[in-house]
């Protein structure tokens, strides 16, 4: 389980979040939601370690991971699918891949396990010796999840994974959202379709200007009126 | 005759190649100049020269002592003092914290063997081959399959290992690289530490070739190293070769074609005339592919 405390998140003078606290389930999808820089990016960024905390606490199945290095949090089985995909896109797909497993390089059941990725999404096994750089963006964003999940994530934080993908192809990745979470893995899920995220998700978050102003069951924000005014106009 | 000197020029070519590696690898993956890098050439010499007093004039010996101190001195001084505190503050500061460094080593070297001329051992027997029009020295032999299999080494290295991808991975983005279990503060030390040695083994090439050393041969030859980067692009290791190939002959026939104080003159006119034609340097949009 993730438990966030009072996370204050700040760049200089800029407080991008404000004492967030929340609260993630292994196995259970929570979605964080709000406009452009609300602090949903930033609250990713600071969970993963790559981004330190002004005060606040993190802890992940009991154990403070605050001050932990982002390398030694996915150790613990935490990882994250970067906004704007981040791929190295100066090396090939099966590349990618294959850092993905990089904690589990000497584990005999690696290879078959980028075998399966290739199996669950075939278009990137057309493309392995291509470099990521060359992909289209839907396929860049599969290449981002598979890779993620190849690092064996208890806790997978995803930042904005449909961005300016084709509707096909943002269902298809908010299906495989679905299937991760029903694996038994935690999702923390930054999503600018708000629908999309709010019908995938168990629980979810609403954030302004880098405070949580509301929250609860998922299926309950799709039919809050403030909710659906401010996120979801013109919907239904 | 212009056989022999395209020969000869391959093989001082080679080094630099060997030296400019060093500083496109910290580079590449540090996006730091490391300055300091000349005196590894330096300071693996050195090293050799004191083991092989010690443990008698073996070529593998002043390899791998000339790899193995300089690769320690990049891990444990020259990434975690000179770099790593200030790579952050300020674009200048590594290039002020490098020199400074540099000088330390000119000083503490020159302190401990003197100003002048260290006579460096004979690693191996004179012999050289007649190939048609062209003489081949040990030497060149020593050099060329030295500085050859190490760059060909470290291309292998990068492309293949899982460690190289994860060399390749912090280059290109260190927060993804995180995000994927890599300890990329461990990574920069390490190709420091590789830079590094790979400069001590230039370093012992280039010694033997000249037979001598001195605390301030590093800093010449460096330099040679540096132009080969910025000529052949910062970002491009290819380039670099290909550039310090080039430098190489072109040093080699200024040296037979006029006089031998035009050595270091031809090339830097040449320089400037790629700079004025290629800022970015002659390769530099080949970086980006690897």
């Amino acid at each position: 389980m993730l438990q966030i405390n009072d996370l204050t998140v700040k760049y200089g003078a800029l407080v991008a979040v404000r004492e967030l606290s929340l609260t993630v389930h292994e196995g259970e999808i929570v979605t964080l939601i709000g406009a452009n820089g609300a602090g949903k990016s930033s609250t990713l960024n600071a969970i993963m370690g790559l981004v330190p905390a002004a005060s606040g606490q993190m802890s992940w199945g009991g154990k403070d991971i605050t001050r932990l290095r982002a390398y030694k949090r996915v150790q613990n089985g935490i990882t994250l699918c970067p906004e704007g995909r981040g791929m190295l896109t100066s090396l090939t797909v099966q590349e990618n891949l294959e850092l993905g497993g990089f904690l589990h390089m000497r584990k005999s059941d690696n290879a078959a396990r980028i075998k399966t990725m290739y199996e669950r999404f075939p278009r990137l096994a057309e493309r392995r010796t291509q470099l990521a750089g060359t992909l289209s963006g839907g396929e860049q964003q599969i290449l981002a999840v598979a890779r993620a999940l190849l690092c064996r994530p208890r806790l997978l934080l995803l930042d904005e994974p449909s961005l300016g993908l084709a509707p096909m192809t943002a269902a298809e990745v908010m299906q495989t959202v679905k299937d991760i979470g029903a694996e038994g893995v935690g999702v923390l899920l930054v999503e600018q379709n708000v629908n999309h995220a709010l019908r995938v998700a168990d629980n979810a978050y609403v954030m302004e200007s880098g405070a949580v102003v509301l929250q609860g069951p998922a299926a309950d924000l799709l039919e809050d009126d403030r909710v659906r005014g401010a996120y979801l106009g013109g919907l239904n | 005759m212009l056989e022999q000197q395209l020969f000869n020029g391959l093989s001082l070519g080679a080094t630099y190649a060997l030296v400019a590696v060093g500083y496109t690898l910290v580079f590449g993956v540090l996006k730091v100049l490391n300055l300091a890098h000349g005196e590894m050439l330096t300071l693996g010499a050195f090293s050799a020269v004191v083991a092989t007093s010690f443990l008698g004039p073996n070529l593998f010996l002043a390899l791998f002592i000339g790899f193995a101190v300089t690769a320690l001195v990049g891990a444990l001084i020259i990434e975690p003092i000179a770099i790593r505190p200030v790579i952050h503050r300020n674009q200048l500061a590594p290039l002020m914290t490098t020199i400074g460094l540099s000088i330390l080593l000119i000083s503490l070297t020159a302190a401990i063997f003197g100003p002048s001329q260290t006579q460096f051992p004979q690693l191996m027997g004179m012999t050289s081959y007649e190939i048609g029009p062209i003489l081949v020295t040990s030497a060149h032999i020593l050099n060329i399959v030295v500085a050859g299999s190490m760059v060909l080494g470290l291309t292998l290295f990068l492309k293949l290992t899982s460690i190289g991808k994860a060399i390749r991975a912090v280059a290109e983005n260190p927060d993804v690289a995180e995000t994927l279990g890599i300890n990329t503060r461990f990574v920069r030390t390490l190709t420091v530490a590789i830079a590094s040695g790979l400069g001590g083994v230039a370093g012992v090439l280039i010694s033997a070739s000249v037979g001598a050393v001195t605390p301030y041969s590093g800093a010449a030859f460096g330099l040679k190293g540096l132009v080969a980067v910025i000529v052949g692009g910062m970002a491009s290791p290819l380039g670099a070769v290909v550039a310090a190939l080039g430098l190489g002959f072109v040093e080699v026939l200024s040296i037979s074609y006029f006089q031998s104080a035009s050595r270091h003159l031809i090339p830097l006119l040449l320089i400037c005339v790629v700079l004025l034609w290629r800022p970015e340097g002659i390769f530099s949009s080949l970086g980006r592919k690897g």
